[in-house]
């Protein structure tokens, strides 16, 4: 593998240890994070305040709920992916499992940089919308 | 191993290892700079309250946080470069470092959350 360096059982021990402690952190956090997010929805259905989003428009429900339900569940859930793969690295330090930690990690940022972009547009229209309407107030109020 | 691996593997592998930095760097920038913008906004609007103060140390926390990752990420982008195994550790070192205090963090808050919760359950 001339691109990129692996690690070696004899040789990395530390770069192991790194990579158990950062399995063992990844790990705690994901379980935190779904167990946190699944109480939420749990506790949001049965105060009752779901009911808003039932009653909303389709696009409030999509915008409000849909999006980080799926969202943050599926990047918890590569997290823990994430985790898998760093566990299985540092057990059993090889070229594939190198290869796998590397596709696990890429789906994660990925998936957290895309979720980020999409919360700035979503930010950014509300923010164009909010000045459409001022305006449009605004010229409505001078006619 | 050599058996399992060819070359065109090897090269996506490292694509997508730079395009992982790539993520992290772009994360870690964007993420720290609205932190930064989210600590001025409320000494601005509400002065040294000391609500606002634990927020400000929470986005401090965050923003520290963005730079560990940055560093991370900036760290894997030059060995993808370079090609030294010592930006490779450095990278590994700051991932372990960031994963460790966001998640000490994390349980940190929570712990709060759940007690401030149960004194107003009690009091």
């Amino acid at each position: 593998m001339s691109n990129i360096h692996t690690p070696d059982s004899s040789a990395d021990q530390v770069l192991v240890q790194q990579m158990q402690n950062i399995a063992k952190w990844t790990r705690v956090m994901s379980i935190t994070l779904m167990s946190l997010f699944g109480l939420l929805i749990l506790g949001s259905i049965v105060t009752g305040t779901a009911n808003d989003f039932f009653n909303a428009p389709v696009a409030v429900i999509f915008y409000i709920a849909i999006i980080p339900i799926i969202g943050g569940y599926y990047i918890f859930y590569q997290l823990l992916q994430l985790s898998k793969a760093y566990k299985k690295l540092s057990e059993e330090p090889n070229e594939q499992h190198f290869e796998e930690m590397v596709y696990q990690q890429h789906n994660f940022w990925q998936a957290l940089g895309y979720l980020f972009v999409l919360a700035t547009l979503m930010q950014m229209f509300n923010y164009i919308i909010n000045i459409l309407n001022a305006s449009t107030m605004f010229l409505m109020s001078n006619s | 191993m050599s058996d399992f691996f060819n070359k065109n593997s090897s090269e996506l592998t490292a694509h997508l290892f730079r395009n992982t930095a790539r993520w992290i760097v772009f994360i870690a920038v964007f993420g720290g700079l609205s932190m930064l913008f989210m600590v001025v906004d409320p000494i601005m609007a509400y002065g040294s309250d000391l609500f606002v103060v634990a927020i400000v140390l929470l986005l401090l926390g965050a923003i520290f946080l963005c730079f560990l990752l940055f560093q991370s990420g900036y760290a894997f982008l030059k060995y993808t470069k370079n090609k030294d195994p010592k930006a490779f550790y450095k990278g590994i070192a700051y991932q372990s470092r960031y994963w460790m205090i966001a998640t000490i963090t994390l349980l940190c808050f929570l712990g709060i959350c759940l007690l401030m919760f149960c004194v107003t359950a009690i009091f």
